[in-house]
């Protein structure tokens, strides 16, 4: 009879301290307004039109959020964590300077949930439901490049390929590249990769080796870039070796103005566009899910290990650059 | 211990003892408790185990990659300041020459330097290299290496001099205008040893695979590199092959390997490193060795100390329980220790008052018995002899009934007498009161015959003569009046002996039981009397007759002397006046007659008084027979009763013969 007291008792006691520590667990922020800090690497066009669609998501949310720029210095942006973190904000949107310093970033913010947008850190920085990213999936914009050539070099019986790349070491250089690659190498064509460099993102590097490519007498029949800009110093130099674009298509990432402008004017054939718009508001409904304790995996776009949520490229061709500009 | 339990046993087999009931609840939940302990600590270690090997594996991974990058950086730069510096100088020939001549040596990594060679096969190295080339433009160094203006590492291939090599190579843009590719070697024995050597984890193997081509580039067994993966049939590589056709780089266990993947960043190669699950298993199952042999063991130090802590706490109940089976079976001598302070110890104490005051007691009872015993067959002794008592008694008062029967029977044969008595005193009177009928007419015709006697008054004279005959006769009635007055007399005499004997015989009634003969003679007396009282009469009546016959003679005489009335007128005169003076005899007589019958009439009444009484005597004595008969029947039922006493004494005297007997049992 004691013994089962005695158990009795143990079990209770489990129950309440498993009980507290469940009620702790969800706080949250169940009084008042939801506070989000977003924190900018350095802003240009594209982030722009992210952060404003985010402040329209928040504002049709009823979420309260403070907009920093750091300006592209590590530092400041660390200062705006410690802000945030001292503030007792519900959670930080968080476009890293430097994906490197995630983990920095995730230690001053203490207990603070991070949405990462447009700059991936390592996804073992990454934690579900604690530390996502919001962003397109680079590899589906090299996915979208390689699907477009195929389907226009399907009648070819060899497709020569141009790849120009972005900085090396940047996530989007490789994930376009080897998304790129990987779908070319596995449909079964023969497909040849006759020059493949990294031209910075830069539109006179891209420029100069497309002119350095064009010494070697290879065969060329689609030059696909990791960004438009790069694209542009393909065509230019492609303009002042007099060939025509049309006969070596140009494709890019982005759609940028300039990049639409040139599918408009018959330049490049072919560009994928990052939802930024889509970006900001997957960004704030991440956001408003971690701070309510959430998870995510109910947001469109989740990666089953709640870590990701990709908002879909969308692709622009001639048909469509009209809707882009 | 053992001997302990075959005690037990003895005294009941069913007997299951505390001691045992403890251990067989004790020792399963320890049992169970330090299993689940020991599994569940097992468990968690296990999952820790595991994840601390694929931690492991991968910061391995991680780390050769780095070194890996980081050796093929260190190269790569040292090829890119050396093509840099060769595009910016612009270089003629000799100088060109001089500059490739002082990068042989330069390196430990690349010994015969850099080279370069144009679209149209003619190639330039250091002059000490051993290098040789024979269709440049072919070369996969050459091919790939117009692929890009950054140097950037080739496919891995054997070059002409039949060594496995990577080549860093790129276009060189010197101002010639030609199409020039400038191009160093890398030994991929070199890259297999800096492979191996970055290995962290125990165990664990890694090399490196072209990622598009699945071309081993590096692997320790030499015999592997540049052979396509899965090429040689091993399971393990070929399921690697399937998994770089998907492009599927995550973390997994294949063929029994736990294996991580690790992208070398600026080549196309991708690091794979694993490490045999049975290694970490080994582990594990060491760990599951070592767990089980702890359990196993702290199980056995728990249970010989909950049995030697059990058998410590039990032994006190044990003398305590054998004290109390030899208690039960009936010895009150056993000493009970009862040293302690705990439940068990005042158990002891308790125990030991009560075996005390059990043997006071049982002293007491012994004592109480054996008197009881005295008592019984003292008891028993006498109740024998009330039921002698008894049964005399009884035969006594079935001889007093017998008496008494008797003396009833007497009675109502007094009571018939009596009454018979009665009847014959009844029948006197009747008879008596005829008598004084006849008397009456007697008294009528006296009183006729005196008027007959006035009428021949005158003819008295006439019968004169006769009428001194008549003197004669009237003489002889006078004599039988005489005799009349005696018998009268006698009758008053009876009536009175008669009343003095009713009123005996109503004492006598009244002590009836012993003196009922006494009172029989007495009936017999009045019997007597009441014959003599009848004799009287019928004297009387012949006396009567006599007066009648003498009467009859005088008046045949008076007739015979009818002519000698004148004659005797005077005598008839006086004859009338005799006769006035008979008949006032005769109604004397007739008073007398009329006394006796009432006297007669008194004495019936007596005599059906005495009738009435002896009849209530009899029902007295009858009732006295009932009485005397219960009284029997209940000296009987005395006598039963006594005899029951007498076996139940008996039974009393054995019983508590018995009594003492049990309490000789005990022992005190």
């Amino acid at each position: 009879m004691k013994k089962i007291k005695l158990l009795f008792i143990c079990v209770l006691c489990l129950c309440m301290v498993s009980g507290c520590t469940g009620s702790t667990s969800n706080t949250g922020s169940s009084n008042g307004k939801i506070r989000i800090y977003l924190t900018l690497s350095q802003a240009d066009a594209f982030r722009t039109s992210l952060v404003n669609a985010a402040l329209e998501e928040a504002e049709k949310q009823g979420v309260e959020i403070i907009s920093e720029d750091a300006g592209g210095v590590l530092e400041t942006q660390v200062q705006h964590i410690k802000n945030a973190a001292a503030e007792g904000y519900d959670v930080i949107l968080c476009n890293p300077v430097n994906t490197d310093t995630a983990l920095e970033l995730e230690d001053l913010a203490g207990d603070i949930p991070i949405v990462f947008f447009n700059s991936c850190p390592e996804d073992k920085r990454l934690k579900a439901n604690k530390y996502v990213y919001v962003g397109s999936n680079d590899e589906d914009a090299g996915r979208y490049q390689a699907e477009y050539i195929l389907d226009k070099g399907s009648n070819k019986s060899e497709i020569n390929v141009v790849i120009m790349q972005g900085e090396l070491g940047h996530s989007a250089t490789s994930a376009r590249t080897n998304s790129l690659i990987k779908e070319l190498m596995e449909s079964g064509k023969n497909v040849n990769i006759v020059f493949k460099d990294t031209a910075d993102w830069d539109q006179a590097i891209a420029k100069d080796m497309f002119n350095t490519f064009l010494t070697t007498n290879q065969q060329c029949d689609f030059v696909a870039c990791n960004n438009d800009t790069m694209a542009l110093g393909v065509i230019e130099s492609m303009k002042e070796n007099n060939i025509s674009p049309s006969s070596m298509p140009v494709l890019g990432v982005d759609a940028t103005s300039e990049g639409c402008n040139s599918i408009s004017a018959g330049d490049m054939v072919f560009t994928v566009m990052q939802p930024a718009k889509g970006q900001g508001e997957y960004a704030i409904k991440a956001a408003v899910a971690l701070a309510q304790g959430k998870s995510i995996s109910d947001i469109e776009g989740a990666s089953d290990d709640n870590k990701y949520i990709y908002v879909p490229f969308e692709k622009v061709t001639t048909e469509n650059v009209s809707n882009y500009k | 211990m053992g001997k302990e339990k075959q005690d037990n046993k003895t005294v009941t087999p069913k007997m299951f003892s505390i001691k045992w009931k403890l251990l067989c609840i004790i020792i399963p939940v320890v049992v169970l408790m330090v299993g689940i302990l020991v599994i569940s600590s097992y468990k968690v270690s296990k999952e820790l185990l595991e994840s601390t090997s694929h931690d492991l594996l991968e910061l391995s991974v991680d780390n050769q990659a780095n070194q890996i990058e980081a050796w093929m950086n260190e190269n790569l730069a040292s090829f890119k300041m050396a093509k840099r510096t060769i595009e910016s100088t612009n270089p003629d020939e000799e100088q060109l020459q001089a500059m490739l001549d002082s990068y042989y040596g330069f390196n430990s990594n690349f010994t015969n330097g850099l080279y370069i060679a144009d679209a149209d096969g003619n190639l330039m190295k250091a002059s000490q290299s051993d290098l040789t080339a024979g269709n440049v433009a072919d070369s996969i160094w050459f091919k790939q290496g117009i692929t890009r203006q950054n140097m950037a590492y080739t496919d891995s291939y054997q070059n002409d001099n039949g060594v496995n090599v990577v080549s860093a190579s790129g276009i060189l843009k010197d101002s010639s205008g030609k199409l020039k590719v400038i191009s160093a070697d890398l030994s991929i024995d070199k890259i297999s040893i800096i492979v191996n050597s970055f290995i962290d984890m125990e165990g664990a193997q890694a090399f490196l695979v072209n990622k598009y081509t699945n071309e081993i580039i590096a692997h320790r067994n030499s015999e592997l590199i540049s052979t396509q993966l899965g090429a040689n049939g091993d399971k393990y590589m070929s399921s690697l092959a399937d998994k770089f056709n998907a492009g599927d780089f995550d973390f997994c266990s294949v063929n029994g390997n736990m294996t991580v993947f690790e992208e070398i960043d600026g080549t196309n190669w991708e690091l794979v490193s694993y490490v045999p699950e049975s290694l970490i298993l080994s582990k594990i199952t060491l760990l599951r060795n070592v767990m089980i042999l702890i359990g196993a063991v702290a199980i056995l130090i728990l249970c010989l100390l909950i049995i030697r802590v059990v058998h410590m706490i039990i032994r006190p109940v044990k003398k305590l329980t054998s004290s109390i089976l030899t208690m039960s079976s009936g010895d009150f001598t056993v000493e009970i220790d009862s040293n302690g302070n705990d439940e068990i110890a005042m158990m002891g104490q308790s125990v030991k008052k009560f075996t005390s005051s059990m043997r006071q007691m049982l002293h007491d009872i012994h004592t109480i018995s054996d008197k009881l015993n005295e008592q019984a067959w003292r008891s028993d002794s006498i109740s024998s002899e009330l039921y002698g008592s008894a049964q005399t008694q009884a035969t006594s008062m079935s001889e007093l009934n017998t008496t008494v029967d008797q003396l009833s029977i007497s009675v109502n044969e007094i009571a018939e007498n009596a009454t018979k008595l009665a009847m014959v005193v009844s029948d006197t009177h009747e008879n008596s009161e005829h008598v004084d009928k006849k008397m009456q007419e007697t008294v009528d015709i006296s009183t006729k015959g005196r008027t007959d006697m006035q009428k021949i008054g005158k003819a008295m004279n006439e019968i004169s003569e006769s009428i001194s005959k008549l003197n004669s006769a009237v003489d002889k009635v006078g004599e039988a009046s005489d005799e009349i007055t005696k018998i009268v007399a006698l009758i008053g005499d009876i009536a009175e002996e008669t009343n003095l004997l009713s009123l005996n015989a109503s004492i006598e009634a009244a002590r009836a039981g012993e003196m009922g003969k006494g009172f029989a003679v007495v009936a017999g007396q009045i019997g007597q009397l009441a014959s003599n009282s009848t004799a009287s009469v019928s004297n009387i009546t012949t006396l009567i007759d006599e007066i009648r016959e003498l009467v009859s003679d005088a008046v045949n005489q008076a007739g015979e002397s009818s002519k000698n009335i004148d004659e005797s007128s005077q005598l008839i005169y006086a004859a009338v006046e005799t006769f006035d003076l008979i008949y006032k005899n005769i109604e004397e007589t007739n008073d007398m007659i009329a006394y006796m019958i009432n006297k007669v009439g008194e004495v019936d009444e007596v005599a059906t008084t005495v009738a009435a009484i002896s009849e209530e005597q009899a029902a007295s004595s009858d009732e006295i027979l009932a009485t005397s008969e219960n009284m029997v029947i209940h000296a009987n039922s005395i006598s039963d009763n006594s005899h029951g006493v007498a076996d139940e004494s008996k039974h009393l005297a054995e019983t508590s013969e018995k009594l003492s007997q049990q309490v000789n049992t005990f022992k005190i």
